[in-house]
């Protein structure tokens, strides 16, 4: 261990010397003088640092040595004080370094004119509270609760805040008691790591839900946050609406969309997947109009789908496979079947043509029925099913027309339609898709190419197919209990050959979603490791696929292929994990 | 200003006199604590022509006895051998006058100082200039190791004398050098004109022995440390650090530097963190010209390190010697390492680690024997005075409570009846009679602490935090007043500034003028004679010529201490906002400064080694405490104002009696500089932090280490106990405050057997008492002050850009 550290070289002395008019000095009295010299410097900073210590800094400043000096009643050396802590510049060149002070050029005239230079601050005094009976209130003056850091590393790995749960004496606004009061209620529920929100956050909270609900319908408990468990009780749609409407606020002010992280979209989804394919919305159903509700989170979840759609969550992609789930309910109610008919028909043409249509026939045999009962005076009860009917109308021919228009060719025969779409949906959709082409030809994309420009899915559950297992050769012995199936793959591009430009090689995306931890079959593939990454080649070349491994669904692995991202990230797993498990329970929760 | 002391004294003071001057008792004392009076008296009372003070010096322009700076180095430099590029204060000491900003200060400050001779001796015909007192100082004596009564009486003042004829010879005084030779009738003690103070106190180091046995010496012996038995290892192992210094040190004294560093690079791994902060510093040391301004080198030339161990193992060490034959090791062995025995088994290596680590090593077993006086007495009767505040307080506006609180006031001042045995006895050290002002301040306080919250674990304190913003690291110090209504903040910039933190102004008393139109005897006069128009809520005080290091207010807040860099310690009048009088007598900066929780008596310390006893009215301090190894960087009263714990560089704390002078304890196991100490209400734990932001509690009845307090990640810079004792709160650089139970852990104390030789096993207790940590943002806490109703308060800086 070099003990001894830096000291003033022999060179330098006979340097100096020369300066000072005294040339050719010995080596000897170069040695002396290069000792000596580092022994008064080290001594001189050794003193430098109590006063450095006793001015309660950490930093040594020039003003440290001046007081070293003059404890040793030494001259400080005067015209040196700077206000930078390391005045020195470096510059090198010509295999020289050099180490020199920055001299600034004053502007003689500036000097002259700028009578008083501008005073410093003066040191004043604030108060706060730092603690309130032991509580470390949420002001702007104390720190937040949880690191930055920490927290960011909870909202990676919550896990992390659960072990550190037994002896936490850090500042937090929970005193003894509170903390052992949760504890006792907490004992079995899964996830711990709530988030405290600073005063403000709270305010504006409590502002948008109260600006949202009104004062007549106050939720019993308030909730704490927006963000957490609030569990929307079936009886406040508008709640749900507030959330949605919070959210939307956001996505369309173009906030940062991550600022929407995947942990708040996954309570998000399912209350707006409640608003539009929930039985009953409203307390009367027949007087309220819940319809533009579901119109309207309708619209707001092909917005979050096609917003919020990553290679990891694959949101468009869930949800249109709950929605047609639903549509695939021949026992479905006409609300719910409204919804998620309006749901579909939000999330494109390219959805409609694969979901929607071959479903029709069924839909079409459900509302039948109704047409007998059109037009005839109806007691109220009787009367529900066919105003429902009549909506579903309503929003089947407003987003079929489109299609339609482009699968049939132009001579439109009323009997034609009737035959297909039945005698209650025909002819309404027979005169729009007749009105429409005459219109104009062009503007038939126009209401539901939403979610095209990114992303289009070719979603094809019914489709899955069975992969034999034998097919991978790589894959680990962990992975193998379960069977693949691909449940869906898409290759679309809308945006022309890959590669023509840029922004269309950025957008497009390919998904390969694997609800078992194999993979294989169509995809030819080249599996380097049994583990969590593999490379496959394809046939537009550089595409590299992902295998995700979220941890508490071990059910359920994504392989995510994505052209624009080179680098071979492992995407980490606990925010899709939430995802997955929202789809797992939505299906549970939703329909009965 | 001459009215000054009749207005803020509402009794005569005739019939109070300090603590008296130590001569009377001192020949029989430790010749290490003279007081100052000791080395300026005992020559006066033989010459008719005493030592001149220090304003004839400067009036005849002696060059060489301008500073006081200069004076206290000079003892440390006695060689007159010039060295050409060392830092000897000779070579500033020839720059003309008026370079020195110090003599300059001097001369200034000489005006005030001759104003307020209000010396409580006025027998004393001229009394030495303070600074010509620290011929006294430690590096004379040096060469006499511990403060026991080693040297026969008369050897101080012999030395004493042999050291004042040098001085004197060195000043170039040759009257005042004859004059006293005549004097002692003695013409020669010895003196050789020519001799050299270093070249003696280092001949013991001198040595023909080849360089390289050392390296061999050390290493045959840490082989033996490392090949015997485990009981004994750990004990063992502490010889390694002091022979490894002294065999550097020999080295480099017979000219091998070089080998010197080689063998110190090699084997300075061997060693603890904080030891080998110390062998980085006597790293610098090169040459033998060196060795006399190194503070490790110095401190181990002069003084023994003291090791304790077991009779077994000290008898396996000295065979080993012995048949090993190295006689490198057998002469720093016998010649420099103390070895205090005890009878028993080798302590453990957890015990060892946690009293070691004084630049010295630790204490012996006789550092700690004394009996003190940690209790606290019984608090003065205010009954016969209950009546005069409350009276006061009808006049003064403040008769809105009610009377029924008269018999609870009975029940709490009878509550105390039951004396403490160890408290000391009230007439040990005399104290000031407290003044009316002073017990209604009393009353008020019991008052307060009536509604003061008891505080525990189930029940935190609230903190406020007073932030300084744009500081620009420049504050310094700071330091709010007892009773919550002042903060006190220094500034590297000379200057203190004062922020009243309650709604009442900071006001100033009337002008002279005014004052005269008063009636004496009208009841609130203390209220009349403040001026109301000039009340501000913050005030400045200019004076100081250096960084304002440390603050102090005194009990009732009409004074203000305050010392800095420029080595002086000035005391402040909160009434009329001016300074009344500089202290001088450290040369040296002076780091720390503290009123007695009685008022009157102040304590300071500084960078020359030595805490200093004041008396607000005598420009003389009334005890010098030397015994330090680095700086003093911070004391502490004891609540009972009989002790001053002074916390050091040199990694030890002790403790000193205020009225005999001696140390009473010494505290080994902090491992970094000591920077903040607090005394416990009970007065008989000390806790105390520093550099490495470990809090150690100590047991004052005995010495040992109660508990180390870990969690702080840089210096601790504050402490401070809640009003009832029960909590322990600590801040510092790493922004952090932690509160610890300390009822808990005085609990634990009570119910422990006490182990008399050493003490018990030191406990980690830290998870187990740290009860919550309170971050800032970012910004460095200075001060912690628990207010009469056990609201913390903590002062942090924020340097904005």
């Amino acid at each position: 261990m070099d003990v001894y550290g830096t000291f003033f070289s022999m060179e330098s002395m006979k340097v100096i010397a020369e300066t000072i008019g005294i040339p050719n000095l010995p080596d000897e009295a170069a040695k002396e003088l290069s000792d000596n010299i580092t022994y008064c410097c080290k001594i001189i900073i050794q003193d430098a640092f109590k006063c450095m210590l006793h001015s309660k800094r950490v930093r040594l400043m020039p003003v440290d040595i001046d007081d070293a000096l003059a404890m040793k009643n030494i001259e400080p050396i005067y015209g040196l004080s700077v206000s930078q802590f390391l005045p020195f510049k470096h510059a090198s060149g010509g295999g020289r370094e050099l180490h020199f002070t920055e001299e600034k050029e004053v502007d003689f005239e500036e000097l002259l004119t700028n009578l008083n230079p501008k005073a410093a601050l003066e040191t004043h005094l604030r108060t706060h509270w730092l603690a309130i009976e032991g509580v470390q209130p949420t002001v702007p003056e104390n720190p937040p609760p949880v690191d930055k850091s920490v927290q960011k590393l909870e909202s990676i790995d919550p896990i992390s805040k659960l072990g550190k749960k037994d002896k936490d004496t850090s500042g937090k606004p929970t005193s003894a008691k509170l903390e052992k009061l949760r504890n006792v209620e907490t004992v079995h529920v899964k996830q711990l790591a709530t988030h405290e929100l600073s005063v403000e956050q709270q305010l504006y909270y409590k502002e948008i839900t109260e600006a949202c609900v009104g004062s007549d319908e106050v939720v019993g408990s308030k909730p704490s946050s927006p963000s957490p468990r609030i569990r929307v009780p079936r009886n406040l749609p508008r709640m749900c609406t507030f959330i949605a409407e919070e959210s939307n606020e956001r996505v369309q002010n173009n906030l940062r969309p991550s600022y929407l992280s995947d942990r708040m979209l996954h309570e998000l989804l399912p209350s707006i997947l409640s608003c539009i394919v929930s039985k009953q919305l409203c307390g009367r159903p027949e007087a309220d109009n819940h319809w533009a509700l579901r119109d309207f989170a309708a619209r707001l979840l092909a917005q979050v789908s096609k917003n919020f759609n990553t290679s990891t969550n694959n949101i468009q992609t869930r949800v249109t496979r709950l929605l047609s789930n639903a549509i695939n309910d021949t026992k479905i109610n006409f609300p719910s079947l409204y919804g998620a008919t309006a749901g579909l028909c939000e999330l494109g043409p390219e959805v409609i043509k694969v979901f929607l249509l071959p479903k029709l026939k069924d839909i079409r045999d459900r509302l039948e029925p109704c047409w007998n009962l059109e037009g005839q005076s109806l007691t109220s009860t009787e009367k529900l099913p066919v105003n429902e009917a009549s909506h579903i109308r309503v929003v089947l021919v407003k987003a079929l027309t489109p299609v339609i228009k482009e699968l049939k060719t132009p001579p439109d025969h009323l009997d034609e339609y009737r035959a297909e779409f039945g005698t209650y949906l025909g002819p309404k959709l027979h005169t729009s898709v007749t009105k429409s082409r005459s219109s104009s030809g062009g503007q038939a994309h126009s209401t539901a190419s939403t979610s095209q420009s990114t992303t289009s899915i070719v979603h094809s559950s019914v489709n899955s197919r069975l992969v034999s297992n034998s097919s991978v050769p790589g894959s680990g012995g962990g992975l193998s209990s379960q069977r693949p199936a691909i449940l869906s793959s898409s290759i679309v591009n809308q945006q022309g050959p890959a590669g023509t430009n840029v922004q269309a090689a950025q957008q497009q995306q390919k998904y390969v979603i694997l609800s078992s931890s194999r993979q294989g079959g169509p995809v030819q593939g080249n599996i380097q490791t049994g583990g969590s990454q593999l490379q496959m080649g394809s046939n537009q070349g550089g595409q590299i696929m992902k295998l995700a491994t979220p941890s508490a669904q071990p059910g359920q692995k994504m392989i995510v292929v994505s052209n624009n991202n080179a680098s071979p990230n492992v995407i980490s797993g606990p925010p899709k994990t939430k995802t997955v498990t929202f789809i797992a329970s939505q299906e549970k929760m939703e329909f009965e | 200003m001459d009215q000054l002391p009749s207005l803020m004294d509402d009794t005569p003071q005739e019939s109070f006199h300090p603590i008296p001057p130590l001569q009377q008792n001192l020949s029989s004392q430790q010749p290490m604590l003279m007081s100052p009076q000791l080395s300026s008296q005992q020559p006066m009372s033989v010459s008719p022509h005493p030592i001149p003070p220090l304003q004839q010096s400067l009036s005849s322009q002696q060059p060489m006895s301008m500073s006081p700076q200069l004076l206290t180095q000079q003892p440390m430099s006695m060689s007159p051998q010039l060295q050409p590029m060392s830092m000897s204060p000779q070579l500033s000491s020839q720059q003309p006058m008026s370079v020195s900003p110090q003599s300059q200060h001097t001369m200034q400050n000489m005006s005030p100082l001759q104003q307020h001779s209000v010396s409580p001796h006025p027998q004393t015909p001229s009394p030495t200039p303070p600074s010509m007192q620290q011929v006294q100082s430690p590096y004379q004596n040096q060469n006499q190791t511990q403060p026991s009564n080693k040297l026969p009486d008369k050897a101080p003042d012999k030395n004493t004398l042999i050291t004042m004829l040098k001085l004197l010879r060195q000043y170039n005084l040759r009257g005042t050098e004859e004059q006293l030779k005549k004097e002692i009738n003695v013409n020669d003690l010895g003196i050789d004109p020519n001799d050299s103070d270093l070249g003696d106190l280092l001949s013991a180091y001198k040595s023909e022995g080849d360089p390289n046995l050392y390296d061999d010496a050390y290493q045959d012996l840490k082989k033996f440390i490392e090949n015997s038995l485990d009981v004994y290892k750990y004990e063992l192992g502490l010889v390694l650090y002091p022979v490894l210094v002294h065999m550097y040190i020999e080295l480099v004294y017979n000219g091998h530097g070089d080998q010197a560093t080689e063998m110190l690079e090699k084997h300075i791994l061997d060693h603890e963190p904080h030891y080998r902060e110390d062998l980085t510093k006597l790293s610098t040391v090169k040459k033998r010209d060196h060795i006399r301004d190194n503070e490790i080198a110095e401190t181990f030339r002069s003084t023994e390190f003291i090791i304790r161990m077991s009779r077994d193992t000290l008898a396996l060490l000295k065979r080993h010697l012995q048949d090993k034959k190295h006689t490198v090791l057998l002469n720093i062995v016998q010649e420099h390492i103390y070895f205090d025995m005890y009878e028993g088994g080798a302590r453990s290596k957890a015990h060892i680690g946690s009293v070691s680590g004084g630049m010295i090593g630790e204490a012996t077993r006789q550092d700690n024997k004394a009996k003190i006086y940690y209790g606290m007495p019984r608090e003065p009767d205010l009954q016969n005075s209950i009546q005069v505040p409350d009276d006061e307080e009808e006049e003064g506006g403040e008769g809105d409570k009610p009377k029924k609180k008269k018999p609870k006031k009975d029940s709490l001042f009878s509550k105390k009846t039951k004396s403490d045995p160890n408290a000391p006895p009230l007439d040990r050290l005399p104290l000031p009679p407290l003044k009316d002002s002073d017990k209604v301040d009393k009353v008020k306080a019991l008052r307060e602490a009536m509604k003061r919250v008891t505080l525990g674990s189930e029940s935190l304190p609230s903190i406020a935090c007073y932030t300084l913003l744009n500081a620009k690291q420049q504050v310094t110090c700071a330091e709010i007043s007892e009773d919550v209504s002042i903060l006190a903040v220094g500034f590297s910039e000379s200057y203190i500034k004062l922020w009243s933190l309650v709604p009442q102004k900071l006001k100033a008393m009337k002008s002279a003028d005014l004052l005269q139109d008063i009636e004496l005897e009208c009841d609130d006069i203390l209220h009349r004679i403040m001026d109301e128009r000039n009340a501000e809520t913050s005030r400045t005080l200019v004076g100081h010529e250096g960084p304002v290091r440390k603050l102090s207010f005194s009990p009732d807040k009409t004074l203000l201490l305050s010392c800095s860099q420029d080595t002086t310690i000035r005391l402040w009048s909160l009434l009329l906002w001016r300074c009344l009088v500089v202290y001088k007598g450290h040369g040296h900066p002076v780091w720390d400064v503290k009123f007695s929780p009685h008022g009157y008596y102040f304590a300071s310390a500084g960078h020359d080694r030595i805490a200093r006893l004041w008396a607000t009215d005598s420009y003389q301090p009334l005890r010098l405490f030397v015994g330090h190894y680095s700086d003093v960087d911070c004391l502490q009263f004891h609540p009972n104002s009989n002790y001053v714990a002074t916390g050091s560089s040199d990694r030890t704390i002790r403790l000193w009696d205020c009225v005999s002078g001696s140390p009473v304890r010494l505290l080994t196991g902090h491992k970094a500089p000591v920077y903040a100490m607090v005394f416990s209400i009970c007065g008989r734990f000390l806790a105390s932090s520093g550099g490495d932001g470990n809090v150690h509690v100590w047991d004052l009845s005995n010495g040992h280490l109660l508990t180390l307090l870990t969690g702080h990640t840089d210096i601790v810079r504050t402490l401070c106990f809640s009003r009832d004792g029960n909590i322990l709160a600590s801040a510092g650089q790493d922004c952090t405050v932690k509160l610890w139970d300390f009822a808990k852990l005085s609990d634990e104390v009570d119910t422990e057997e006490v182990n008399l030789s050493h003490s018990s096993d030191i406990k980690n207790s830290s998870l187990a008492h740290l009860l919550r940590s309170y971050r800032t943002k970012m910004t460095p806490l200075l001060h912690l002050i628990f207010s009469r109703r056990n609201i913390l308060l903590t002062v942090a800086t924020h340097d904005s850009t």
